[in-house]
């Protein structure tokens, strides 16, 4: 390739095979951009997918949060006059016969997971569902609340504060909403 | 330019119009409204009137348009401000209307059109009006007719055709400019400043950083949880443009750099300029992108996204504040590596003795020197957080005497870099004094150095009002010299006021001298020949202010 500096010489001013070259190679790198922004779209597509199951989490809990302590309360295992009236009787009803049934975690296919919290060394987690606990401490302490994940033989017998997360496709807790169930 | 080919003479000389800042348009108020109107307003063949900022404005509006509909498809933000964008809609299409009846209006003074029979139906079928027309019709065909929502928004879309109103003239006068040059010339005129880049390129660079603006807005609001939550997806679509668009500026930059003075060799040329600061700032603007994609599986390479930052740098390119910064620094590094030697020194002295004498006392907090480092930069710094403090009296005193310290030890290099500032300020606007000493010399200002007159201003952000008082100075000087050159020695000895000038004169010109000649050429003749003796060189030094 040459450089302008003779300029005594005629210029030919079409574009030579370097030019084209270049122009072909500009076309394949904002197509190749474009691959990648479709790529990061769809993974985007996903966390968006986890964060709707998230919401439908809290939705369907908020909502049963409202009427479990009255008689006659449709959802019996997550009753607030249940027996034995553990989260874990409770979280399995709601994830085989509600509507929740049909959320998928579409990072693998799959129904989202409920765990105890995100990690971002276990790619696992990615897409799963996090409910955590927000207890009340003593009036003066330093930290108002104590959090700790939701265990399926905790009580749910009595009106529960509680977090939902989800994890992200990097393995970090979105979060979701606080509520009362 | 209306200066083109242009010799002004002294007497003439006005200051404003040099550099190109009339602040008056000539328009003589008696002229008929609709051309009075036209004169000010659309005309762009005279210098001062709004026509430039009537585009500007009109562009801005445009862009902002582009803006609001592009938000108006996210519904977080679309629906809690729905009535702003209803007022901002309405705010812009009465813009526009008035903008296009004023141009309808004034269409038999626009040379384009008064040459025809029907100079407004030849303005209303011309392709702009027909797009100033598309960009403003939805709007009121929405009164009229039943327009799903969806389709209307679409239609205004075509608002940002009114952008061509801009482009497309700039684009002409580009063409124009590099008729005869290669396409490799042609893109090295559109992505480095030159004389062959016109408004085009201005058009590029404004493209170009208000890209950057928004990717780093969009990289500091990504932080916030709360606007991620609701607009993931839509930061994820603006970083994939602003990475293609960027990769496009790098390449095309590499590509057209062969170009550049000291770029020569297909690939020296192009290595060289991939390992300036400025084009591997460009680099690492778009790299976190391919490596987050290709690589998100094996690594967390979350960390990476706030590198995208650094494309805020990418706006250096356009100022010369960062070359001014790296000179001042590369000039007073002697005295800043001793500064900074001596600071070393006193920091790990003040650790190893606040070590010693506050570790038995606090041994958690003085647990190790590494760790009295940190607490001996915080105190020397002044910034004294207080989470690691002193508790022996020995350690206090030491302590005192150490914050005291600090406040010298700090100051020097901030004051070093302060003055060597404000140095380069002065050597830059002397050399300049020197240069308008030979252009002024034969009193008349020819187009190329009007030009350089206009650069070197631009580039020293000098006012109309501190070039006229430079260029009064050197007249002065000039006319003084002129005086003195004429009269003997012995009659300027005569009188003390004109023996002080003609000392002045006589240092400016060997002042002069040396910024004339190649850095270090004058010492090493003298030295080499030993035709000054110790104490003409002491002052030649002093005079070049380099002792």
């Amino acid at each position: 390739m040459t450089t302008t500096d003779a300029v005594n010489e005629p210029v030919k001013t079409g574009m030579n095979a370097y030019d084209m070259a270049f122009v072909a190679l500009m076309a394949c790198l904002m197509v190749f951009v474009f691959w990648l922004t479709t790529v990061n779209y769809q993974e985007g597509m996903k966390t968006e997918v986890a964060k709707r199951n998230g919401e439908a989490w809290v939705e369907w809990l908020t909502t049963a949060g409202t009427t479990r302590f009255n008689d006659g309360f449709e959802h019996a295992p997550c009753a607030g006059k249940a027996e034995p009236g553990t989260w874990g009787e409770c979280a399995a009803y709601i994830q085989t016969q509600t509507s929740l049934k049909g959320l998928v975690n579409t990072f693998f296919d799959k129904p989202p997971e409920l765990i105890e919290k995100c990690n971002k060394e276990d790619r696992s987690t990615t897409g799963a569902v996090v409910i955590e606990n927000l207890v009340a401490t003593p009036a003066g302490s330093a930290i108002p609340l104590i959090v700790k994940p939701l265990a399926n033989e905790d009580l749910i017998t009595s009106k529960l504060q509680l977090r939902i997360t989800v994890c992200d496709k990097g393995g970090y807790p979105i979060k979701i909403s606080e509520f009362e169930f | 330019m209306e200066n083109n080919n242009k010799t002004i003479y002294l007497k003439d000389l006005n200051v404003a119009s040099l550099l190109g800042k009339d602040e008056e348009a000539n328009i003589p108020s008696d002229l008929p409204m609709r051309k009075w109107l036209y004169a000010w307003l659309l005309d762009p063949t005279i210098p001062g009137n709004m026509q430039k900022g009537v585009d500007k404005w009109l562009g801005i509006l445009i862009v902002a348009n582009l803006f609001s509909l592009l938000f108006e498809q996210v519904p977080a933000v679309f629906e809690p401000n729905k009535h702003w964008f209803h007022w901002f809609d309405i705010f812009s299409v009465a813009v526009f209307t008035v903008e296009y009846l004023l141009r309808l209006y004034m269409a038999p003074e626009d040379p384009e059109f008064n040459s025809k029979k029907f100079a407004r139906l030849g303005f209303v079928s011309s392709p702009f009006a027909i797009i100033d027309f598309l960009a403003v019709a939805p709007f009121y065909l929405q009164a009229f007719l039943p327009v799903d929502l969806r389709v209307l928004r679409a239609l205004r879309l075509l608002r940002i055709l009114k952008l061509f109103r801009i482009v497309v003239p700039a684009y002409k006068d580009f063409q124009v400019l590099n008729a005869g040059r290669t396409f490799r010339q042609k893109v090295h005129a559109l992505v480095f400043p030159s004389k062959f880049g016109g408004e085009l390129q201005k058009i590029f660079d404004v493209f170009i950083g208000i890209w950057v603006l928004l990717s780093v807005m969009a990289v500091i609001l990504e932080s916030v949880e709360s606007i991620h939550y609701i607009l993931n997806l839509q930061f994820v679509i603006l970083d994939g443009v602003a990475v293609g668009i960027f990769s496009l500026e790098y390449f095309m930059r590499l590509y057209a750099c062969v170009e550049e003075p000291g770029h020569k060799g297909s690939f020296m040329g192009r290595f060289k300029q991939a390992k300036s600061p400025a084009t591997f700032i460009d680099f690492i603007a778009i790299l976190p992108f391919f490596l987050e994609v290709f690589l998100h599986h094996l690594l967390d390479l979350r960390f990476l996204r706030v590198f995208r930052l650094s494309r805020l740098l990418k706006l250096t390119r356009n100022s010369d504040a960062t070359d001014v910064l790296f000179r001042v620094i590369a000039r007073e590094w002697p005295i800043m590596s001793a500064a900074s030697f001596i600071m070393g020194l006193l920091l790990v002295l003040t650790a190893s003795l606040g070590y010693l004498l506050e570790h038995d006392a606090q041994p958690e907090k003085f647990e190790n020197i590494p760790q009295s480092i940190y607490w001996a930069v915080i105190t020397l710094a002044s910034v004294g957080y207080g989470d690691i403090s002193p508790v022996t009296p020995l350690g206090r005193a030491m302590t005192s005497i150490l914050a005291l310290l600090g406040i010298g030890i700090f100051a020097i290099p901030a004051a070093l870099l302060a003055s060597a500032f404000s140095d380069e300020l002065i050597k830059d606007r002397e050399a300049l004094k020197a240069n308008l000493f030979q252009i002024l010399k034969d009193g008349k200002i020819v187009e190329s150095e009007a030009q350089f007159i206009r650069e070197e201003a631009e580039r020293m952000h000098l006012s109309v009002e501190e070039l006229n008082a430079l260029i009064d100075t050197v007249m002065k000087e000039k006319e003084i010299e002129d005086n003195l050159k004429a009269l003997p020695i012995h009659t300027i000895a005569k009188r003390p006021e004109h023996a002080i000038e003609y000392f002045k004169t006589s240092i400016s010109e060997l002042r002069q001298l040396g910024m004339q000649m190649t850095p270090g050429e004058f010492e090493e003749a003298a030295k080499t020949s030993d035709r000054l003796t110790a104490s003409e060189m002491a002052l030649w030094q002093q005079i070049q202010g380099k002792s």
